[in-house]
């Protein structure tokens, strides 16, 4: 049980990062369709980082920097040039699979894709506090990104709710008249929470390659990308909400493997459509109640 | 694709055609000079999110 529950917290990890990313995003009123290509940017760029300079950080520091450069061409695009959110967003998801795939094949030079093989970053334990007993193992043995993405995930809900940057980014997705009046520019806070976006959703793409598997495959966020959005949506745009939203996927899908593990007669393709079906069944019953940010989605006017 | 081509329905074949003209020659470009053919799904993004870019929106 307590295993279950400590593979859950990991798994959830990928996911809170790039749903905390997409909530910056969306709460300063541009839909965060393009985590998907931000995740899988930020796991290529931690891996090839990590493997050239021989140096985990050096792979954390890039994955930052990969998923901010779709961050910053989804804002070019939105939020300069007023395409729409949607489309943008997927069109991005489309470049960023294209290009990790290109990239990753010219790596080699001989239209072969090259293999990386690095070792999962390992577990920090904190001394004498990971030998309390569930306590212990549940959050004093956890690998580095998942005490970022904790320590993330408190801090975003404090920059939101307690600060004045959080409040002119709250106030752009509602309403960016107000901010404009108010003296900041509301193009400038929309441009930098999506690039904030990129970056922290690349961060839950290293968590992916770099924290747990160890190297990168073609399109390996599988749709993982997707799942964050949904968590956020689900957790109403609120940091806190959105990790335990995170956890409960995290948890189904560490009940997935258990599941296999014991051999019962379920065919494990029924099993990884759970995460999914559960994100359907609830953004269903959550329907229309879930209130979105006044203006998302709606273009800037020229400022 | 046709998220693209529905902003104009009549742009849909051109651009579908377009886009069909890239894919029959990744495969053939990738076996002639051994450039991946990943980069047509390059291409592709770019050529979208410039054409998104341009499209000026009346709100």
């Amino acid at each position: 049980m307590i295993d279950l529950l400590a593979a859950a917290i990991r798994i959830a990890t990928r996911l809170l990062l790039a749903a905390l990313g997409g909530i910056l995003s969306e709460r300063a009123g541009v839909f965060a369709v393009g985590l998907e290509g931000m995740m899988l940017m930020g796991a290529f760029a931690s891996i090839v980082g990590a493997w050239a300079a021989d140096n985990a950080l050096a792979g954390v520091l890039l994955a930052l920097v990969g998923g901010a450069a779709i961050g910053v061409v989804i804002a070019i695009v939105t939020v300069r040039f007023r395409a729409d959110n949607m489309v943008t967003g997927l069109t991005a998801n489309i470049l960023a699979a294209g290009l990790t795939s290109y990239l990753l094949r010219a790596l080699a030079g001989e239209g072969r894709p090259i293999a990386i093989h690095l070792t999962p970053l390992p577990p920090w334990l904190f001394p004498k506090l990971d030998q309390i007993p569930v306590v212990g193992p549940l959050l004093f043995s956890l690998p580095p990104l998942t005490y970022l993405a904790i320590v993330g995930c408190i801090g975003l809900e404090a920059l939101l709710l307690r600060t004045r940057a959080g409040l002119t980014l709250r106030a752009t997705g509602e309403n960016p008249e107000a901010v404009f009046a108010s003296g900041a520019v509301p193009m400038r806070v929309r441009v930098l929470a999506v690039v904030a976006c990129g970056a922290i959703a690349g961060l839950g793409g290293a968590v992916l390659s770099l924290q747990q598997v160890g190297t990168f495959t073609d399109g390996m966020t599988g749709g993982r990308g997707y799942l964050a959005l949904a968590s956020l949506i689900v957790a109403r745009w609120n940091p806190i909400g959105a990790a335990l939203a995170c956890l409960a996927f995290g948890a189904a899908e560490a009940f997935e493997f258990r599941l296999q593990g014991f051999g019962v007669p379920v065919s494990s393709y029924i099993v990884q459509m759970a995460p999914y079906v559960i994100a359907l069944a609830v953004l269903a019953g959550l329907g229309r109640s879930s209130r979105m940010p006044a203006s998302i989605g709606q273009p800037l006017q020229w400022d | 694709m046709a998220l693209l081509g529905a902003l104009e329905p009549l742009a849909v074949a051109p651009a579908a055609l377009f886009v069909g003209m890239l894919e029959a020659g990744a495969h053939s470009m990738q076996r002639q000079i051994g450039v991946p053919s990943a980069l047509i799904v390059v291409i592709e993004g770019i050529t979208m999110l410039f054409v998104l870019a341009a499209t000026v929106r009346r709100s």
